[in-house]
């Protein structure tokens, strides 16, 4: 039996569950630092337990966020985020065996598209397999009563201040207005894009053990606030490479091509797609690649034609479609056509058996990204035309 | 154990226990003096909630030693209570009631601390409530302590503990700048390699730092110490090596005295060391604090008709959900026998416990919201939870001080 002597029935004790923490070890393997495989791996035993208890028994549209992003955020930063309705719980675990103190990074705090509404303290402890959620409070909680820690980037209140029945929570967060949980957010940075690509070639890397206090953070939490930056800087720590760099459009037109990127003929066997970009194909001057893209066990084929229209633009199409012999994409999934400051222009989605074609015009160095969801993964490419 | 009665003992007495029962009341000498001087300087109400008030609000003033003590000798009955059912509960550990009966006064400091008296709330059922969790979570980290080595430890502590520690020891604000930060690099590096304790090979699951991590670990103090202020000379392996071991030998005498070592003067045995003038000029008259009592009672009234409320929706559980507050508040059932009683799991009797208090808590909340004509503010809610808590132990408390309403 996995509760301890100590626990209390009104202690808010939740039993870690045998196969998923076998998997959570085995998965946190995939980080490149030390202190970030043992940080994904408390992070995934705390999210996956508190998740299916909260579902279980108290909100049952609870759900994660930010999902796309794990676990490689936990090379950087501890903590997960649950989503109800319009409210977040930031879920904070330690493995301290005091647990004097709720710690929370200040990612949580000041980022806007990472803040949350209430702070969940998790205390986990691996070797008895089990967590317990010691108490919350409030985001104008933390920031009033709390105080900062600037040596670490962490606001910090005593464990004795938290609201411990948790029951609290259930019974009163539909009630209250952004305004009563929250308060001010500390101003982030401005990031031109090459002041991000230089972060990001600085601090993408696995030797760079503490990325998170080694710049300025309002610099650090304005490169997080951006999905697509957060993901590259975490994807280049990972794979010790620099993320991808974006394909250059132009110069399909002149017959060269990027790795990965498919003569559609080769990738399209079965006859109706053959023959609908056999047409497509066919128009003069188009030219059409595809790229394989592998989610969880599925994949599917991101095709782009391009077509040159005069001297200036270029008339792009994408399509998103299940790849040869699968005839569905691996889940629902959902396409959006981003600016570079990551505002979206464009966006669709289809369920598992349909595909999703969008049409745009583009200038010559113009630059663009397609982020395409699917099973809770997010890829993202990168373009200039 | 029979309760105390005078004003003069409630103040100023300490419960003996030998090893598991209750012996005595003691006199100490200091505090009895202290006691019998503001009896008669401040005029002899027998009021023990404006007596303990009147401590209290010194203690807030000043925080000093003298009104804590006072204030421990005061909630010698609670202390007992909760050291005897934990001691119950666990009666196989190799602690004494005596033993927990230390632990418990020891803690009082941060009962005060986490008091608010503007709730109104009886300092004794708080000290109940907050004394039980604090005991179980002391034991629960000496379980886990006994069996970390140093190493293990020092990655087991929390930043504010292993500041504390170093506090302690009288390190100064630069050096503990400087060590505070080398234990983070420490952390950064060193890992537990196995997903789960392996109690095979003796309950380690981190090799040992080997010269080479040490050196890691070095490297990464000397290259980033910089970046975060930090002044002094680079650190060689050496220097980090022992200076580290020292800060885990720090922690553990810090956080986890041998019980017979415990500071004695928090538990009030040792005041001679008081000075014998005790009177502070700065102290409040007891006539202030009584004044506020009365505020307090306005308070008393709202409180009668929130037990009212409480009683009602109690009254509506299901019978299965009413003998499990019984049970577990009144007979101190632990987790595993509640299980057993409801031949279910562990598991089961914690969320039926805690659905029935959330249909309680939410009678409160909706009362509350009838009497403000709005919902409870976060901070309120949070108070009102604690109200629950101490409503329950009150309410169920069968021993001569926590008389049924």
């Amino acid at each position: 039996m996995a509760f301890t002597p100590y626990t209390e029935p009104t202690d808010w004790h939740l039993e870690i569950d045998p196969a998923m923490q076998a998997l959570a070890w085995q998965q946190s393997r995939s980080l490149p630092t030390l202190w970030g495989q043992w940080n994904a791996y408390l992070n995934q035993l705390c999210l996956e337990t508190c998740l299916q208890e909260l579902r279980h028994d108290y909100l049952p549209d609870a759900h994660s966020e930010m999902r796309g992003d794990l676990p490689q955020l936990w090379d950087g930063v501890n903590g997960s985020l649950i989503g109800v309705d319009n409210v977040r719980l930031a879920l904070i675990p330690t493995d301290a065996i005091d647990h004097s103190e709720l710690v929370v990074p200040q990612e949580w705090v000041d980022i806007p598209s990472w803040v949350a509404d209430y702070y969940l303290a998790v205390q986990v402890d691996s070797d008895q397999a089990v967590i317990r959620i010691a108490g919350y409070v409030t985001h104008r909680q933390l920031k009033e009563r709390g105080y900062y820690d600037s040596s670490d980037r962490t606001y910090c209140l005593e464990t004795d201040r938290l609201t411990t029945d948790l029951n609290a929570l259930w019974l009163s967060y539909a009630h209250y207005t952004a305004d009563q949980v929250k308060t001010v957010l500390m101003p982030l940075a401005t990031l031109s894009t090459p002041q991000a690509d230089q972060l990001i070639q600085r601090l993408g890397t696995a030797n760079e053990l503490m990325p998170r206090l080694e710049v300025p953070f309002s610099m650090w939490g304005a490169l997080l606030d951006n999905p697509a930056w957060r993901r590259r800087l975490f994807q280049q720590r990972q794979t010790g490479n620099p993320a991808p760099l974006a394909t250059r459009l132009s110069n399909w037109l002149q017959g060269q091509f990027e790795a990965g990127w498919q003569s559609a003929t080769d990738w399209f066997a079965s006859p109706p797609v053959a023959a609908a970009m056999r047409s497509a194909a066919s128009q003069e001057n188009q030219v059409c690649r595809v790229k394989h893209l592998r989610f969880g066990e599925g994949q599917l084929g991101l095709m782009i034609s391009l077509a040159a229209i005069g001297d200036t633009e270029v008339r792009i199409e994408l399509q998103v479609r299940p790849t040869e012999g699968t005839g569905s994409l691996p889940g629902a999934t959902e396409v959006k056509l981003l600016t570079v400051e990551n505002r979206v222009i464009g966006q669709a989605s289809a369920t598992i058996t349909e595909t999703i074609q969008l049409q745009f015009r583009a200038n010559y160095q113009e630059r663009f990204l397609i982020e395409i969801t699917c099973n809770q993964e997010t890829i993202t490419e990168r373009f200039t035309v | 154990m029979r309760p105390r009665e005078q004003i003069l003992d409630l103040f100023s007495t300490f419960g003996q226990v030998e090893v598991d029962h209750f012996c005595q009341w003691i006199s100490d000498p200091k505090l009895r003096r202290s006691m019998q001087r503001c009896l008669l300087e401040q005029g002899a109400t027998d009021s023990e909630k404006v007596w303990s008030l009147y401590w209290y609000k010194n203690w807030q003033n000043q925080n000093q030693g003298l009104a804590a003590l006072h204030l421990t000798a005061y909630l010698q009955e609670p202390c007992y209570w909760v050291a005897q059912k934990i001691w119950r509960q666990f009666n196989k550990t190799e602690y004494t009631l005596a033993d927990y009966l230390q632990i418990a006064s020891a803690e009082v400091p941060r009962v005060l601390k986490g008091f608010n008296v503007d709730r109104g709330n009886n300092l004794k059922s708080f000290a109940t409530l907050l004394l039980t969790n604090v005991l179980k979570d002391n034991l629960r980290q000496r379980q886990s302590a006994d069996i970390c080595s140093e190493w293990a430890l020092l990655r087991k502590v929390s930043k504010k503990r292993v500041v504390e520690a170093m506090q302690q020891v009288g390190l100064t604000p630069p050096e503990i700048e400087e060590l505070r930060f080398a234990w983070v690099c420490f952390g950064t590096l060193y890992v537990p390699n196995q997903p789960v304790l392996n109690q095979t090979s003796g309950g380690e699951r981190s090799a040992q730092p080997g010269a080479q991590l040490w050196v890691a670990i070095t490297e990464l103090y000397n290259n980033k110490r910089h970046g975060q202020a930090i002044g002094g000379l680079d650190w060689t392996a050496d220097q980090m090596t022992t200076r580290l071991a020292k800060l885990a030998r720090w922690i553990r005498a810090y956080l986890y005295p041998a019980i017979d070592s415990l500071n004695q003067a928090k538990s009030g045995q040792d005041t001679s060391e008081l000075q014998d003038d005790l009177t502070d000029p700065t102290a409040l008259s007891l006539l202030d604090v009584a004044i506020q009592q009365e505020e307090t009672d306005q308070r008393l009234i709202q409180r009668s008709h929130l037990q009212t409320v409480l009683q009602q929706a109690l009254e509506q559980l299901d019978a299965s959900s009413q003998e499990l507050l019984i049970l577990f508040y009144q007979q101190g059932l632990s987790q595993q026998a509640l299980a057993a009683h409801f031949r279910t799991s562990q598991p089961t009797v914690s969320r039926r416990l805690k659905k029935a208090e959330e249909c309680l808590l939410s009678a409160l909340i909706q009362w509350s919201q009838e009497q403000l004509n709005k919902f409870s503010t976060p901070d309120e809610l949070t108070d009102i939870t604690l109200m629950l808590k101490e409503w329950l132990i009150v309410q169920y408390a069968n021993t001569p001080a926590h008389p049924r309403p």
